[in-house]
């Protein structure tokens, strides 16, 4: 079917595949409801020890299949998404009565949206699969998992490995159903089905746009661009080797990667030698001309091409060479925008390098990148100083604003702080989303409030006829209405 | 008028054709899971082509009555078999009585409560 706008007995035969799975979707979804909280969580351990215990196989099938990546960080990346969500969600409740406040008469009770569509990525397949999965069965949503084109079997893979864990444990049928097909048409079929509760939507800005425009209430993502700003306060060889952990990691196919260096001129060469001892290689201006050419498209897009290869692939197919066992390629760039293509988001081991004269033209310089195209993601600073610390926090429009960590695997969460686990982060606002958080478990229930009679004392009390007087003020209200009885 | 019945220690489910009625009328008892559902399903079908050949030229105005009295859950698979039944020749003619309100939500929830009573 491709690519192609399917109409006619095409639409029909997508529109009948749509409803049979929804119909599943939604008669596991009535059963799953009944579900206790103890038989819920023994779903959840059993579908996290299941995904866990297969970490590898799958890790080295989403780095065959989508040609993107290290296979042993896919495994971390595989470990992320099944252990360390599994420990921050194993306590949380998710059924029944979460809360009874005697005060305020309100009794918060947790109910499940309903079936959840899973839009997987391609730089992360199996992973956020598994994640999002693990949130979703937590909260007794069904969920049908829609893997890109590029993926489609590993993240089938994961999906059978955790259904089949899911009903050993009792889950009800469907509680966990992969799309047979992935076209375009399919997918909107689907995202737009009536009877579909909610759509997580992690991917390119176009996929989540569909995902908001569908009509379907969505949690999705903006893109990243992540700057990250030096000061002379830092410590320079812990930063340098925090970035180049990060940058490197899976070949910078985590959205969360840093995107730019930005430091105070004085700390420049210190800064350099340090990635030089870590095998960053800063390019020369004419090869920083060839990678922009060759990393992003005309109409400004990063080339999918270079995404999740590493420095050597990327200067290759950019047709310059360096030398062997290089990690990073560094970029030295003086602006920001279309005209200096560099200074956006790519997901590859490339860093955009900003030498600027002192903190406050770099904290500027950061401010451009951020709201260049990465608004409401992440930031990052490595520094010792309180202050400009705060001040950055401040300035930045990010959902997380990381400070001495490696950007990559702190936005995820779990792991250099206590940020949620997450394969989907919340960009707020700024990245069209509804949330800044990292998206997880508490995020995918409906919160039903009992609410017992509690009287507004003060305005029980209170003339209300005095409302309809025209010669009172609202001083003259308020005193009345605040008068102490 | 036949009676199917099959009975294990988690489920009963007995089925009763009854001429006059029109009707074939199944009383599920107990925790109709996915096993039970399977086993309930090809009793059912039994019972159904039973009352056919019963019925002769009248096969398309039978109705089905689900008796849910005494079940306290019901698997996505008895869902299933709902809908089976549901599409029978004649169609509309099922009728699921006596629910709880636990399982008349669930009906609800998988988009099935057209036929719940």
């Amino acid at each position: 079917m491709g690519a192609s706008q399917e109409t006619g007995d095409g639409g029909v035969r997508v529109r009948g595949i749509a409803d049979d799975l929804m119909q599943r979707a939604l008669m596991s979804a009535a059963v799953y409801e009944s579900y206790d909280q103890e038989a819920t969580d023994h779903i959840v351990e059993r579908v996290f020890r299941a995904g866990f215990n297969r970490r590898v196989e799958l890790a080295k099938m989403a780095a065959e299949e989508t040609r993107m990546g290290v296979w042993q960080h896919k495994v971390i990346k595989n470990v992320l998404a099944t252990h360390l969500v599994y420990e921050n969600i194993r306590d949380t409740k998710t059924v029944g009565v979460l809360s009874e406040n005697e005060v305020t008469g309100i009794t918060e009770i947790a109910q499940p949206l309903g079936p959840v569509l899973a839009i997987i990525p391609v730089t992360n397949p199996t992973s956020t699969t598994m994640f999002k999965i693990l949130i979703c069965l937590k909260t007794r949503n069904p969920v049908i998992v829609s893997p890109t084109r590029k993926a489609v079997k590993c993240c089938e893979a994961a999906a059978r490995i955790c259904y089949e864990a899911a009903l050993e444990a009792g889950a009800p049928d469907d509680c966990i159903q992969w799309m047979p097909e992935t076209s375009r048409e399919m997918t909107h079929a689907v995202m737009g089905h009536k009877k579909l509760a909610l759509i997580l939507a992690t991917g390119g800005t176009g996929l989540v746009g569909a995902a908001y425009s569908s009509g379907t209430p969505a949690i999705g993502v903006g893109p990243g661009n992540v700057p990250v700003l030096i000061d002379d306060s830092a410590d320079l060889p812990f930063a340098v080797e925090s970035i180049m952990a990060s940058k490197t990691f899976d070949n910078g196919t985590i959205c969360a990667s840093e995107q730019a260096v930005v430091l105070e001129e004085r700390i420049s060469a210190d800064v350099r030698r340090e990635f030089e001892r870590h095998n960053g290689v800063m390019l020369a201006a004419e090869d920083v001309r060839r990678l922009q050419a060759c990393a992003v498209l005309p109409n400004g897009n990063m080339n999918p091409d270079v995404v999740g290869q590493s420095a050597e692939t990327v200067a290759r197919l950019a047709g310059f060479s360096v030398p062997e066992g290089t990690r990073l390629l560094l970029a030295r760039l003086t602006g920001t925008g279309l005209e200096h293509p560099l200074s956006g988001e790519v997901l590859a081991p490339i860093l955009a390098f900003y030498e600027e004269r002192d903190f406050n033209t770099a904290i500027k310089r950061c401010i451009d990148l951020n709201y260049l195209g990465g608004v409401g993601h992440t930031a990052a600073i490595y520094s010792n100083n309180e202050e400009r610390i705060a001040l950055f926090g401040r300035l930045m429009n990010a959902g997380r604003v990381l400070v001495n960590t490696p950007s990559s695997q702190g936005a995820v969460g779990g792991t250099y702080n206590t940020l949620n686990p997450s394969f989907t982060l919340g960009c707020g606002s700024g990245g069209k989303n509804s949330t800044t958080e990292n998206v997880t478990a508490k995020h995918l229930i409906n919160i039903k409030r009992l609410c017992r009679p509690r009287l507004n004392e003060r305005l029980a009390r209170f003339n209300r006829e005095e409302y309809c007087d025209e010669t009172k003020d609202v001083d003259a209200i308020l005193r009345d209405y605040n008068r102490n009885w | 008028m036949p009676t199917i019945q099959n009975e294990r220690e988690s489920l009963m489910i007995s089925t009763k054709y009854e001429m006059e009625c029109d009707e074939l009328r199944c009383v599920f008892t107990g925790r109709l899971d996915a096993e039970a559902s399977r086993a309930d399903t090809e009793t059912f079908e039994s019972a159904w082509q039973t009352a056919q050949k019963e019925r002769g030229d009248r096969a398309s105005s039978m109705k089905i009555i689900f008796d849910l009295g005494e079940v306290d859950y019901v698997a996505s698979g008895f869902l299933r078999l709902c809908m089976q039944a549901s599409k029978k020749p004649g169609g509309n003619q099922l009728h699921v009585v006596n629910t709880s309100p636990d399982i008349k939500k669930l009906f609800a929830m998988a988009g099935l409560d057209l036929f719940v009573y």
